[in-house]
Parts: structure tokens; sequence; C-alpha cells
């Protein structure tokens, strides 16, 4: 087994970046299978399609009154149509230092398959009319998947940890929020981490957490005396006999994703766990699907969490 | 291969394996590096411990690779040796008897090879080794004798002595030899064990001296795997081809061996096989042959044994004369069967006879015309007969019948008129009978029988220079076979009739043998006027091997009758032309088909090829691979890249191997190299050098001229001078060496400061440099721009009383490839001893001192043998001239020094 240390993840993201067109591609042929058109909200609002009649009150502007729905009965109806506006989601790729790291030549790193999945999923939002954003430090949103790149460069901008940022990050109203990465600050600042969790979610936001790890973390194939190192080359642990501390890690490691996987319960959030020696389709879908859900409960305004009370009215024809 | 061939020879080293176990544990317990991996995700283990603290093994696989390489290193040490040969017990000083007869040299391989083998266990054992000859060689002026027992000396030193050791084309003396050892009581004493490297042959005194030597030392004799003794006994032609006798040795197996034939430049004419039949010692080969193929052979061999007395030469008399007797065409059968029939008798077993008309006869060009009276025909064909024997024919006339008169033409003497006659009827004189041939005659050493009576002769007028004509002469002085060369043949003429009217002669065999002398003589090649020699020089002699060689000056010549090969006396070809008669090993033998009776008490044993085989340099090797492998199998283990930092690991235990086989094989193999490391080895034993000018062939040339040099040294002389240096006085240290050879090539390079320097050094303090401008051209003035900033002193020429040309042979001159003079200092310095320091000639010597051996290419086809020779003289008189100075000058004085002791 082979690893690749990472000792420079600024560099490695430089190189990430370069490779940023390749990604983009990549994320699109991810995204084409689960993409669709754009979609109604399902409520009344600004649009071309047509959504209800409803009967004439005084005040209504009389250009929407819809006079051949009117003339065929006694009332004047006026014809709305439906709202057609775009939601705003946020998507976080968090690429700390340890997720340029992969445990063998052969599998991409984590950053990689993180922005791999955050900016597929961008892709299929915008192609839906919706607008995503990312954190950095311009807040950058974009609307139109021509500026798919930016959001990529963005994407790269974004602060690399979670811990200490609930102040920094303020999402709009019910916007979603989707955090990916390998989240091990859970596993030394599950506090504040979970805190930023919980604040990002406050304001009925809807959300997910995707951690993304590598096979090696979910299962350490070492052997025998070995030294540990970080990706900064500080050593972090020595094992006489690793074999013995299979079973331990293996515990603390379930610890640690429940650590993230209850940050996300918390927010009532969906969390998915995706292994970068698997495909990313699943995940996606996953998370799309999940996406799609909110959106059916919550209905015309629904994304965020879903409120009790809900405004749904019925086309009547 | 069986483990019972290996022996240690230091078996204390093997305890070092009793240390295994122990390094077995350690090896066991120590602990491998820790894997370095880079593992982000490891945070979580913060603060796990791990449930047992063991320290991991190595791995058993590993543990055991390396035991098995700290083994074979142990093994090692105790120096393995496969195939120990014992060939004595350890025990005194061992006398090793060499046999070098010449039944030796068929197996002398083998006998070197256990030579060698003795001379390592020799060396194992620290046991001093006493050297004996069997076969004697040539001392004092004509005869020989043993050459005196070798020793004691030092294993080591026995190569050079081995190396001296030749079979030789004689029978061993066992007799001298038990002289010789009786005569050496002290080493009689010394010796602790006899080892005698001898075939199973029986010779006159083996099984003596066997007996008497069992007295000092148990003897183990040391034979040959090959047994097969071979001979050819005699050779000779039949009227179909040739008969040849071989002498061999009984077996009960059929044999077959291959008669090689060989012609005049060593080619192969006629490959036989002859089958051996079992239990006999003997085996007739009849081959058919034509003639002319028969005249071709030189020599004939056997395939494959190389021994002198497996080749028969055959000399001039081998070859058939074709002998035409000319007869009128009148003449019926009736009188040819009546007339010629003595000489038809004595001639047709040696040659091909045929009668004919002389104009016939000169058509078919024969080589010797046989006339008896007046040469019928002779009026036609005069000229044609008188150009026949200028161009080399060989006339032999008879006396004719009682009509006498043969004619004045074409005779070697003036005739009487009439002819004499004695013993008969009217006469009162009784018959005469043949005096001793002399010397001038070819007949010269032919047995004359008491039985031989001429009644009537031609009488020849006593002219002045008749005495030298005289080939045979009567008890009364007068002349009976006289002859004269013309041009380039040759006229005989008997003074008696072919037929026995005149005398018994023709009868007689005594006139079989004369005309086997005679015709020889009539050979195509044979220069008439060349002298007729009664002692006949050797012309090339076989050595033990039977290989030809030019004789040296320790050959003496030979007369009839040839006495059996012995030192001075090699088997060869000797006498010139049709004089030449090969004396062969081969008849002399007797008996060699007996197998010796060895007295009991004598151990035997059989020469294997096995050579001792040296295991330490295996064990070692095979070390040095399991190391890599070790090596190779971490690197893989660990995945270190070569190309990052961490090879470290894996490239310190690849050059720890590399390092630690290298420093073992250099303490095993050369214990003493180290030790000479900083001293250059010229300084320890003297040899000649040359310079090296940089210009390849000519380099080679030199190397192989002194090296061809230091060879004639050492077979001539008793300067044992070691192998040839090439120097080079920008880097090299001169003072060892006693004479430099320089040849002069174009656009040679001027030495630098410091070589100049180091050259006149050399120079001042009593080196001496030959200096050759390979191309005749000697100008001293051109010596003195080439060689600028060389202090060369001023040049003279060599004055023929100069030491150099007497120093050791006598000469005239400085013979090289060519012999013109040589110049050497004018005043040599009285601080060197008057001895000259620098020689400057242009001989080309190098060219001329190199050995020719086969197909070399610096063999240089130009020079004669004669001028080869005198080349190596010059160059013995050269390196003893630099060796001893002006000694041999001063031994000019000794009768006066010997003089004044006197009184």
């Amino acid at each position: 087994m082979v690893t690749a240390p990472v000792q420079d993840h600024v560099a490695a993201a430089r190189a990430l970046a370069a490779k940023l067109p390749q990604l983009i591609d990549e994320s699109r042929r991810t995204a084409i299978s689960l993409r669709s058109g754009l979609h109604g909200n399902r409520k009344v609002g600004p649009g071309s399609d047509f959504w209800q009649f409803r009967p004439y009150v005084p005040g209504d502007p009389t250009n929407q009154i819809d006079w051949r729905r009117s003339a065929r009965s006694e009332h004047t109806f006026i014809r709305q149509t439906e709202w057609q506006a775009s939601h705003n989601y946020w998507i976080w790729p968090v690429l700390s230092p340890s997720t340029y790291w992969a445990s063998s030549d052969k599998l991409p790193s984590k950053a990689e398959r993180t922005l791999i999945i955050s900016i597929a999923l961008a892709d299929l939002l915008i192609r839906n009319g919706e607008t995503v954003g990312t954190f950095d430090g311009e807040r950058t949103r974009i609307t139109s998947a021509e500026h798919l790149e930016k959001l990529g460069h963005a994407m790269l901008a974004s602060p690399q940890s979670i811990a200490g940022q609930a102040t920094n990050i303020h999402p709009g109203r019910k916007h979603s929020v989707l955090i990916l990465g390998d989240f091990l600050e859970f596993a030394d600042q599950s506090e504040q981490s979970a805190r930023t969790v919980r604040r990002l979610g406050q304001y009925q936001n809807d959300g997910a957490l995707v951690q993304i790890l590598d096979p090696a973390e979910i299962a350490p194939p070492f052997q025998g005396r070995v030294d540990l190192f970080d990706t900064d080359a500080q050593m972090i642990f020595r094992s006489e006999k690793f074999e013995d501390l299979t079973e331990g890690y293996k515990l603390r490691a379930q610890k640690w994703r429940a650590l993230v996987r209850d940050a996300a319960r918390q927010n009532d959030w969906l969390y998915d766990r995706h292994v970068t020696s698997e495909s990313a389709s699943p995940t996606l879908l996953a998370l799309y699907q999940h996406l799609s859900e909110r959106q059916n409960q919550s209905g015309s305004n629904g994304r965020g969490r879903p409120n009790l009370h809900r405004h749904n009215t019925q086309e009547m024809s | 291969m069986s483990l019972s061939a290996i022996t240690f020879l230091y078996p204390a080293m093997l305890a070092g394996l009793l240390a295994l176990p122990i390094v077995w544990l350690l090896i066991r317990s120590a602990p491998r590096s820790p894997k370095t991996v880079i593992f982000p995700a490891a945070r979580i283990l913060r603060g796990l411990k791990s449930k047992r603290r063991d320290i991991q093994r190595a791995p058993i696989w590993q543990t055991i690779l390396r035991c098995l390489i700290l083994t074979l290193l142990i093994i090692a040490a105790a120096r393995p040796v496969m195939n120990r040969n014992d060939f004595a017990a350890n025990d005194g000083a061992i006398l090793i008897i060499a046999d070098n007869g010449w039944d030796s040299a068929a197996n002398w391989r083998q006998y070197r090879t256990a030579l060698q083998q003795i001379a390592n266990q020799a060396r194992f054992e620290l046991q001093t080794v006493y050297i004996a000859q069997t076969a004697p060689e040539a001392a004092g002026a004509t005869t020989w004798k043993l050459p005196d027992i070798v020793g004691p000396v030092s294993p080591n030193d026995t190569k050079n002595l081995f190396d001296r050791l030749q079979p030789r084309p004689w029978p061993s003396d066992y007799a001298a030899l038990s002289d010789l050892i009786s005569e050496r009581p002290e080493m009689n004493r010394a010796v602790g064990s006899i080892l005698w490297l001898t075939s199973e042959m029986d010779s006159p005194g083996k099984a003596k001296i066997a007996s008497e030597l069992l007295d000092i030392a148990p003897i183990t004799t040391i034979s040959p795997t090959i047994t097969d003794r071979i001979a050819i006994r005699s050779l000779s032609r039949s009227g179909t081809g040739m008969l040849a006798t071989l002498a061999h040795n009984r077996d009960d197996q059929p044999r077959e061996i291959n008669l090689l034939a060989r012609g005049e430049r060593g080619n192969v004419i006629l490959r036989h096989t002859v089958e051996i039949t079992p239990d006999s010692d003997q085996s007739d080969v009849a081959i058919l042959l034509p003639r002319d193929i028969s005249n071709a052979i030189q020599s004939v061999g056997i395939e494959g044994v190389e021994s002198a007395a497996s080749v028969f030469q055959t000399g001039a008399r081998w070859q058939q004369r074709r002998v035409g007797v000319v007869v009128s065409s009148g003449d019926g059968p009736g009188v040819l069967s009546d007339q010629y029939f003595f000489l038809d008798r004595a001639l047709s077993p040696y040659a091909d006879v045929t009668y004919a008309p002389l104009g016939t006869l000169l058509e078919d060009k024969v080589d010797v015309l046989v006339s008896a009276g007046p040469i019928s025909g002779l009026g036609s064909q005069f000229d044609a007969l008188e150009r026949w024997v200028n161009e080399g024919g060989m006339l032999v006339r008879f006396a004719g019948d009682s009509s006498s008169q043969i004619g004045n033409e074409f005779l070697p003497v003036t005739l009487r008129l009439g002819n004499r006659d004695f013993g008969g009827s009217m006469s009162w004189e009784k018959p005469k009978r043949l005096l001793d041939f002399p010397d001038n005659s070819p007949f010269h050493g032919v047995e004359v029988p008491d039985d031989i009576t001429v009644t009537r002769q031609l009488l020849a007028e006593p002219d002045p220079d008749i005495v030298s004509k005289t080939w045979a002469r009567l008890t009364d002085g007068t002349p009976l076979i006289t002859s004269t060369p013309r041009n380039a043949g040759r006229i005989v003429l008997f003074h008696v009739t072919p037929w026995a009217d005149w005398s018994n002669l023709p009868m007689s065999g005594l006139f079989v043998e004369l005309w086997q002398r005679l015709l020889p003589l009539a050979s195509p090649s044979n220069r008439s006027d060349a002298e007729l020699q009664s002692s006949l020089p050797a012309q090339t002699i076989l050595d033990g091997f039977g290989r030809p060689h030019q004789p040296d000056a320790l050959i003496l010549p030979v007369q009839t009758p040839l006495p059996t090969p012995n030192p001075r006396h090699p088997p060869g070809i000797y006498g010139e032309n049709g004089q030449a008669v090969a004396l062969n090993l081969g008849p002399s033998l007797s008996d060699i088909g007996r197998d010796v009776v060895w007295p009991s008490g004598i151990s035997t044993r059989e020469i294997t090829d096995q050579s001792q085989v040296d295991l330490a340099a295996l064990c070692l090797l095979a070390a040095f691979i399991l190391i890599l492998f070790d090596a190779a199998i971490l690197l893989v283990l660990n995945n270190v890249s070569l190309r990052r930092s961490r090879r470290s690991n894996a490239l310190t235990s690849l050059l720890l191997a590399a390092v630690l086989t290298g420093v073992a094989t250099t303490s095993m193999m050369m214990p003493a190299a180290s030790m000479a490391a900083t001293l250059p080895e010229a300084a320890l034993q003297p040899r000649l050098a040359y310079l090296e000018t940089g210009n390849a062939p000519v380099d080679r040339l030199s190397r192989a001229g002194m090296t061809g040099l230091t060879e004639i040294l050492r077979r001539r002389s008793a300067a044992d001078l070691n192998t040839v240096d090439g120097v080079n006085p920008e880097t090299d240290e001169l003072s060892f060496y006693p004479l430099i050879y320089w040849p002069l090539v174009d656009g040679q390079e001027p030495f630098s400061e410091r070589a100049q320097e180091r050259l006149n050094r050399y120079l001042n303090n009593g080196g001496m440099i030959l200096i050759d401008s390979r191309d005749r051209e000697v100008q001293p003035a051109r010596l003195r721009r080439l060689l600028a900033g060389l202090e060369v002193p001023l040049l003279d020429r060599a004055p023929s009383d100069h030491i150099l040309f007497r120093s050791f042979y006598l000469l005239d001159h400085a013979f090289g490839r060519f012999s013109e003079p040589l110049w050497l200092d004018a005043r040599p310095s009285q601080r060197l001893d008057g001895v000259a320091s620098v020689l400057f000639g242009g001989n080309d010597w190098a060219s001329a001192w190199i050995i020719p051996e086969g197909r070399d290419e610096l063999r240089s086809e130009d020079i004669s043998p004669r001028q080869r020779e005198m080349a190596y003289r010059f160059g013995v008189n050269l390196v003893m001239y630099a060796l001893t100075g002006s000694y041999k000058g001063d031994q000019v004085h000794i009768p006066a020094i010997l003089e004044r002791l006197g009184r």
C-alpha cells in the first residue's frame, strides 16, 4: 500500500483547481442522469404557467382577469400563474488538509470526490432553476450552469473547517445547506462543530451532512509496527502491532461517525456517508432524492424543513 | 560429488556454528524498523493503548535466511576444500620423482596436474619438497648425466621448477637415479614420503630402484589414467606401399588407433586406422600407397599421442628414386635377366627400376641412370644426356664386358686404356679386397665384409684430384668407385661390371648397402656440389612430445652407425639433402608392452583430474546472493521506492553486503597482495621493462619481444627474470629495472620535466636503456633531437671487443632483425664502473626476440631462424651486461690473477 503524503495541501488544492474543468465535466456526467427540467413551485407567483383561477375581489389588477373563464360563469375570475422563483442552496465542501489524502494512488483523494459531488449537485440544482452558492468570502451565488467553474473556485476558497465558523456564516432563511467533507474535526472538536451545524439549521434551514471517507478510514489495512503521521508530517501515533488496534479504531470511528450523524439529526438534516472507493452516483442520487422529498413535503415554498401548516391549494378545475 | 569429498582446512572455525542459536534469538527478537504511514484519521486513536505491549518479532523466514547467511560465512571461514588430495603423509619432506623419460610425454598433462596437486598439498601442510628427474640431460662437452635432485625447496617455489620439467625423447636412467639418491644422505633422512609419477611401463632398473627407495621412505606411485603405451618401432617401404611395426602394451580389449602420415610442411597426407588386436604387443601394418605419395611422407605419427616414440621420421633414404637402366634396343630379355640380375635385386626393393633405351629414359625424367659399358645410343642423345646431368641427374656407370672400352665422355676420372686383371688365371697377383670407405665418401661407416674380392677393374689415371673423387678403393689404393659432381648433377663410376665376372661385389650384401647410400644422393633437391659429410649435424630435433625444433648447441652430429637416442643425439633429422638420416626413438625401444612388477609395500594411486576446489569462495558467493535476496525482500515488503529518500535502509543493506563480501574475498584470495600493495612488484623480483609509447601495436611488440627474451634467458642462463613490465616514466618508478627497452615511434611526445628528471636519475644511478629506432637508421644526431632534455652521454660505435659482445656468447654484431652497428656511451662514467648507460641502435630487437609460436600476428616472417638465434644471443649478452656490468670484462684477467695467486 502506497501512501501518498500530502505535505502541502495548498499545492494540492491548487492542483485540484487546475483540474476543475475536468471535475466539472465529470460532475456533469454524473448529474446528467438525475437531471430534470425546470420545475414549478406549485404555488401562485410570477411565472408563465397557469396555476389557478381565483374569484375576483376588488383591488385585483384588472389585466389579470381571465375573461374567457369569466364568460363561462357568473363570477369574474382572475387567472393566477404559478410562482416560479428559485430556491437557494448553499453547498459547502469543507476541504480540510486531511481531505487531500488518499490511502492509495488508485483512489481519488477525498477532496476531489467532495468537489465532484458538490459541483455535480450544484449543476443539477442550477439546471432546475435554483440558485447555488457557497460560503467563500464573497458568498458567491450562481444561477447559470455556465458559471459552474466560478462556483468551483469559490468552493475551493470556502472555509476549511466547520468548527468556529458559527458566527461567520449565515444562510438565508429556509435556504438549504449542504456540507460535504470528511468531518475529521468532529473527532476532536465535536462540540464546536456540532454547534456550527446547529446554527446553520436554525432558520428552518434544510440541509445534509455528507461524510466522505477513504476506505482505509473505515477499516485501516495496516499491520505490524506502524508509525502514523498526519498530513503535516507530525507523528500522531505509534503502534507496535496495529492488528491489536484495529478493533479499537473501528469502535472509535463508529463513535466519530455517530457524532456527525447526531449533528445532522439535531437539525433533522440528512446524513449520508460516501466512500471514495465507490461511485459518486448513489450518494448524489440520495442527496437529490432527499431534496426532492423535502420539496414535495414542504410544498410550494417548501424548501427548508417541513412546517406543519402548509397552504396548499389544489387546482380547481 | 559427495559430501565426503569435502574437507575443512580450519575445522576449528566450525565451532562458530555453536553460536548460531544465540544469533538466532538475537535476530528473532530484533524488531524491524516501523513502517511510516500517513493516516490523518489516526487522530481518533489518540490515547488508545494496545492491550499487549510485546515487541514484534522478526518473521521466521527472515531469521532463517539470516542464520543461513551466517552459517555460510562461518563455513567459508573454515575453508572447505573439495577433492582434497592426500598424496603423502604429513611427515617430513616429500621427494617427488618425476618420470620424464620418453614414456612420460603422452601423459605429461596429467603429470603436470598431479605435480600441481602435490604442490598444493605440500603448501597446505607446509612440507618442503625435493624434485628428482629420471631422464638424463646433456652435461660436459660430449656426455650427459642425470640432473641433480633439486631441494629442499618450499612448495611456493615449485612452480618455476615444475615449469622447467620437460619430457625428454630418450629413456629414463634409473640406475643413475639410484646413485644420485644414495649420494644425498641428508635428503634421505629428511624425506618422509616419496611420490613417484610414473607409468606402469617396465624399464631396466625400475623395480630395483623401487625396492631401494622403500628403505628410505614409503613410496606412492602416481600413475596416469591412460595406460596405453604405443611406439612406432619401424617403418619401411614395400613394393606396394609401406610397412609399419607398432609396439604397444598388451590389452584385453581391441583398440583402434590412427596413423597420421605427414608431408614436408606438416600437412597430413594419410590417415590410416589400425586395429590393434588384444593380447599382443606388436602389430604390423601394411598400407597400400602410390609411390609418389609414399615419397612425400616425411614423418608418421599416431593421432592423439604426443610422444617422441610415436613419431617416425623418414629422412632422405625413404624416397624411392626412379632408376633407368640403359639397354640397347637390340637386347633381348635374356640379356636383361642375365646381366642385370644382381643390379635388379639390389635396386628393386628401394627404387623403381625401368629398362629402356637412353632416349626413352631421358624423356621419362628418371632420377638415376645406370649404364654398363659404353652408353648405347649416346650419339644422338649426347646433348640431352649432358643437359640431364647438369640439371641434377645422377649417372651411374659400370664397366662393360671384355671389350672394356666404355668411352671417354661422362666419366668422373680419366681412364687408362685397357683394364687391370689380377687373380685370374693369367695373373700372379691375388684378387684384391676393399679398404674401409674414406671420410669424403657417402659410404663412410658401412662395414666392409672380408669376402669381397675384385679380380678385374678399370684403372684411373692418377690425376691430382683423384683422392677427392674416390669413394672406395682397393687394398692397393686404386680407386674402385669414383664420382664427381657436374653442375647440379653427379657422375659415379663403378670400376667393375654390374655382374659377377669381375668381382663378387654385385652379389654381396654390400652392393645393396652401397645403393641405399647412393640413391638418396640423387634427390632432385640435392645440391651435388655440397660437401658430402661423414658426420651429420642435426637439422631438426624432436622434443619429448615429438614436435620438431631447431637444434641448439648441445646437440652433437651423428655418424653412422646411428646411436640410440640420448641427450646428445635426440631423435630428429641429421644431415642435409641426400644425406639426411632420421634418428628415431622407436627402433631403440624394446619391451614397451611389459608392465613393471612393483615390489610389495608400494602403494599406487591414479591421477585424478578433480583438482582441489576451494569452496570458500563459493560459500561467500552464496552468502552474498542471500544477502541481496534479503535486501530485495525488505525492499518489497517495506514498499520502499528507490526514488525516494527512504531507500537508505535497503541501500545500506546492499552496500554492507557488497563491502562484507569484498573484504572477505580479498582477505581470502590475496593474503599477500594486501601486504605488498604499497611496494611495486618489480622491487621484489628483477625483470625487464619496456617503455610504453602509447602506440598499441608497438607496445604489444615490445612486450612480446621482452617476454621472449625473458624466456630465452630462463632457458639458457641462470637469469630467472619475472614477467615483463611496461613502464611510463611519467608515472612509474624506474629504478627497479636493470634494463629498459625503448622503441622509438614517430610523433612521440617529448617527456615532461618530471619524466626527464626521472630518466636522468635512472641513467645516473646505473640504469641502462636500449633505444631502438627499429628502422636500421642509426644516427645519434637524430636521437639527440628526439631526446632533448635527457642527459644522453656522448655516443660512439661499440668497438668489436666490447664486453657486450662477450658477456655470454661471443658475437661480432648487435644482432636484431638487422645487424647494424650499435652505439653506446663513448666515455662511460667511472662512477658506474665503466658500464654504458645508453645503447642506441636500429635493429628492431623486439621483433627478433619474439619466440614464434604458431600463427602469431606479431610474428615477422622475414627473420631467418639463424638471424633470430643470433638476436637471442645478443639479447642474452645484453641482459648479462646489464646485470653483471663489467664483471665479464674482468674475467680476461683471470689467467694473470690465477698466476699471481699460484705464485
